[in-house]
Formats: C-alpha cells, structure tokens, sequence
C-alpha cells in the first residue's frame, strides 16, 4: 500500500508562512491499495486538494472509502469543499462513529446546515453528486477491497472518545491513531496496543510538547513521547507524529524530532505530500 | 484609521504554496482608531489577530467589537481559535444582522458543540456580548459610526459601512450582483426585481464616497455565469459599483482558492491598465497589508 499525506495539522489551518515545510492542512491521510481502491484516513481541509488530485486521474471503477476518527471541525471539515461530493458516478463509502444522542449521518448533516454551509445536500439527495453510504463501525472490522480494516474505540482522555484504524493489506500493517490521549499512559491501553502492533508504519497524534500536554489533560491529544511509547510497547517499527500544533513552526519541528534521535524506533514528523510505500 | 488584512481567502482556507503571496485565511480584518477595536468577521485569520490582541493587552478591561457579515463556515470558523475569547481580560462585543430563525449566539455557540468541538462557548473566559442589528442600523462605538444594509447572497447576509477620523470603509462581501438571482432570504414578500434593485442601492450606499471599499472579486465572468446561485461577484461588479458610488480606492478581496497568486496579480494588472482614466484605483487585498485611511486618502504603511 502506498500512503500519503495530504494534511498533517491539528485543530486550524494553518497558511502562515512559518508552516510552508510541513504544511498547514488539518488531517488528511490517503492510502492507495494494490487493485487501485482508496482509503482515506480523516477529512480535515486536505481533503480538499488530495479529492481534487484523485478527481484528475479520471474515472474510478472502485469506491473511495472514507474512514473517520470522530466529528471535530477539523477531521470533517473537508467534506462539503470536496469536488467529489458534487460529481456524480462516484461511490463515496463514510465510515466512522456516532456521538451521544446523534448518529454520524446527523452529525455530517449538522456540518451542512444552510446557515453554515449553502451546498447541495450530497448525503441525502440521489440526485446530487456521488452517492454517498454512511456506515458506524463501531468496534468492528470491514473489508475494503484486499485490505482488512480494524477499528478501535480509544479514549481522548477520561471523558471523550474517538475511533482509531489498522489497515492490514499484503502482510503489511499501517496504524492510524490520531485525537488520542491515554489517562493511564499507552500501556494501561490495550485497544491501543492491539491496532499499532507489529505496524510498519504507526501514524500518531503527537499535537503537544511534554509540558503542554500536562497543563493541557483533558484535551485528548498525545505528544511524541506517547507515541514511541507505543511503539516501543507494540512492536511497530515506524513513528509519523501527526497532528502538529497550530503553534509548532516548521522550526519547531526540526528541533522536537532532532530531540528524538536516541529514540529505540525510527521517528519523523508527518509532512504534507509526502509519500511511502509499505 | 488603521485597517489590517488578516484573512482574505474565500469558501474555506488555502495552505498551498500557490497562495502564499496574497494569503490562504479566511475573511478577518481589523480596523483601528484612537486604540478601539473593531474587527469584521472571524474567518481564519481571526486567530494571528487574536494572539497579537493578547500580548498588546492592557491591564484592565480590553474591549473588542467583532461584526460578522453573515454566519457561513469561512466568516466564524476563527472564532474557536480566537485567544481573547478564553481570556478573562477581554470583553467582546458581537454584532450580526437579526435573523428570524436562530442568532449569533446559537449559531457561534452550535460551532463550538460536542461532537465538533471539546470548548463549549459558555465555558469562554472572557465576557461575550451579542447584539442583534437590525436592518439599516446605525451603531456607535467608541470613535465608530457603522451602518449595515443587506446584501444579495444565499441566507442572511449584510455589508458594512465604517466611518471614523474623517475616513470611510466599505465592507461588501459576501455579495451578488443584482442582475440574475434573488438569493437573500427572509426578505418581507415584494416581487424579485424590487429586491434585486433595493439590493444592489444597498451596495451603492455601503460605498457611497467611501475610501475604500473590500469587495467580494470571488469570481471571474466565466465561473459566474456557471455558478451563478453561490452569490459571489466579479472585479467588473465591484467597479461598477465604485464608479457609480464614486468611491476612491477598490480592493479585490475573498479570493477564489484556487485563484493562484500569479492569477491574481495578472488579474489585477490587466483591469487597472483599463482603469487608468477612471477617478478609483483598484488593488488586491493581501494578507498582512496595512492601510492607513484618511478622508480622500488610502495609504499603504510599511
């Protein structure tokens, strides 16, 4: 499988300047799949422009899967600035979770209403753009062309909770575990431990700095020493920290992964357009 | 008065390197005088203004005015992210046009509900005020004279007119021109073409002799005739409307996002070499620039 990054930052776009490197984009994963299916990881504002880039390969003769990790702005809000949405012919697939009292179907709606958002309702009328399916997961697995997909509820600290993924195709394993924050430290996580392990590839939530994160519990996000924490417990062998801080410049950033060197597992920061190969 | 542009992108925000000259936030910009605080709209670019406000503040009670034009995603998504919000120092005075189905309140307050956000707006640390306008209503703060009158885009949307020091400051955005589509809504029952004429007099007296006038340029006259019903205008609406409204000086403004940076200055070279001989110059707001604006004078700071 082929994975690419299309937005790496958490919570706000970022355009300034000072993020250019490592890109302002809010979360966005794509993953090509041997027969051509794609998967793809969060719809944030990268969204936008890797749907735009997928629209100009021409027509697609398998489904675009879309896998959600939970309904904040910023891992949704590229839906209805998708081209996709709006061209007809396409199967868009949504996977995801619900939250209390609301369905994730409600809750894509609620993103659509006309006093936020004048579009054409793509989810729920045939006659506008692709045809969309919403399915909630839960805690369950699905085949999406030759790859199995797991899911996983994970805890955003002790009172909030999102959905992570392991997409296992080919004997190789891609972890996504983003918008997490463990109360008891990764090891007191199992669901956790059973997603990321053996993974070639983990890609982590990693929005803030040890300091932060403390002064900041209850937020649900991780920093680069829980996510090699992880790693380390699990057995996978790659760490991509995800999720920057819209206050992280790419300077930052340099300076937290140069700090990481004497890490036990490979680690880098995620960074916009780039691409591996499993 | 001093006016800042913070965000200038239009629909949703652009972190591509195609943008980085004119900038990728959406709509914010901060007008200034004598150290009051008016700012017009909470796209994305609310949030680098927010962190400046927050490090400049006095004290005592800072006082902020924020107006939103109109309540879609690219003019209150800054919001969330806008420090002074969760700052006890702060005092935020919002302003949006009275609608008959919800309010600023609600609407700013559902942005910031489980499952889309862990903030709840009652959890704010600052005080927020809200202020419902009504339609042509004159409001008075600090050195501010400011004015709204609805504007012909889908919803409920309205433009700003600011007066302070002599100088005056059009804000026209979101808008449509009037010559198609009625797409306003919750207007009293008159025939279409009485609106679409009462709305396009609402733009001529938002930039009436105004010194500069911010104009939605979203659309080039190929994308409009395609897409017509998205409510946006052209460089060629917005002069029509600054030559009969003799304005000074017409700024460019909610950029398409895929507009790039080079698009836009071919864009602009072109219609001000066919402006030459008219009595308003045209420019493209840039994300980051300062303006100085004096009665019959617009300048541009370093």
């Amino acid at each position: 499988m082929r994975v690419t990054f299309w937005g790496v930052r958490g919570s706000i776009t970022t355009p300034e300047p000072e993020y250019a490197r490592y890109g302002g984009n809010t979360p966005c994963v794509a993953v090509l799949l041997a027969d051509g299916s794609d998967i793809i990881l969060d719809a944030g504002m990268g969204f936008r422009w890797m749907t735009m880039d997928l629209l100009s390969q021409g027509p697609k003769s398998t489904p675009v899967s879309l896998l959600l990790t939970h309904c904040h702005w910023d891992h949704i809000q590229g839906i209805p600035f998708s081209p996709l949405m709006y061209v007809p012919g396409y199967r868009v697939c949504i996977y995801g979770r619900g939250s209390p009292g609301h369905s994730l179907q409600e809750n894509l709606l609620r993103q659509m209403e006309p006093a936020y958002c004048p579009v054409p309702n793509f989810v729920i009328r045939e006659d506008v753009g692709a045809h969309v399916e919403i399915s909630e997961l839960g805690d369950g697995a699905v085949r999406i062309g030759p790859a199995r997909v797991m899911a996983r509820t994970l805890p955003r600290g002790r009172r909030d909770q999102c959905t992570g993924y392991r997409i296992e195709e080919g004997g190789r394993v891609l972890a996504y575990l983003t918008d997490v924050e463990y109360p008891e430290g990764p090891a007191a996580c199992p669901e956790a431990l059973e997603l990321a392990r053996d993974a070639d590839l983990l890609i982590h939530d990693a929005q803030y700095l040890p300091a932060e994160a403390e002064a900041r519990t209850g937020w649900g996000h991780s920093s680069a020493q829980d996510a090699i924490a992880l790693a380390g417990l699990s057995g996978a062998r790659r760490v991509a920290l995800y999720h920057h801080d819209p206050a992280r410049t790419d300077h930052d950033l340099d300076v937290l992964v140069a700090g990481l060197e004497s890490a036990q597992v490979q680690v880098f920061a995620a960074r916009e357009g780039l691409q591996i190969e499993l | 008065m001093k006016l800042r542009f913070w965000g200038v992108r239009g629909s949703c925000p652009v972190a591509r390197p195609h943008v980085r000259l004119f900038g990728g936030n959406t709509a914010c910009v901060q007008i200034t005088s004598g150290g009051h605080q008016l700012i017009i709209d909470a796209g994305t670019g609310i949030r680098r203004l927010g962190e400046e406000l927050v490090q400049s503040a006095n004290g005592g009670q800072n006082h902020l005015s924020l107006l939103i034009s109109h309540h879609h995603w690219d003019h209150i998504q800054g919001f969330p992210h806008f420090t002074p919000a969760n700052d006890e120092r702060f005092t935020i005075h919002l302003y949006s046009l009275r609608r008959p189905d919800t309010g600023l309140r609600e609407l700013l307050s559902g942005q910031q509900e489980l499952p889309f956000s862990s903030i709840p707006l009652d959890s704010l640390r600052s005080r927020l005020e809200f202020s419902e306008l009504e339609d042509n209503e004159l409001l008075e703060v600090g050195p501010f004279k400011v004015r709204n009158y609805r504007l012909n885009h889908p919803g409920i949307t309205c433009g700003y007119r600011v007066e302070a020091d002599g100088g005056v400051v059009a804000y026209i955005c979101d808008v449509a021109p009037s010559r198609d589509l009625l797409l306003a809504e919750g207007l009293p029952d008159r025939r279409e073409s009485f609106w679409l004429r009462e709305l396009y007099e609402n733009q001529l007296k938002l930039a009436s002799q105004a010194d500069l006038v911010i104009y939605d340029t979203f659309f080039t006259p190929e994308w409009y005739y395609q897409r017509k019903h998205w409510g946006h205008s052209t460089v060629e609406d917005g002069v029509e409307v600054c030559r009969y409204a003799s304005a000074r000086h017409l700024f460019m403004f909610h950029h398409n996002p895929e507009r790039t940076d080079q698009e836009l200055a071919c864009l602009v070279l072109r219609h001000q070499r066919e402006l030459q001989s008219e009595d308003f110059r045209l420019h493209v707001a840039r994300e980051g620039d300062v303006y100085q604006v004096e009665s019959g004078e617009v300048r541009l700071c370093e």
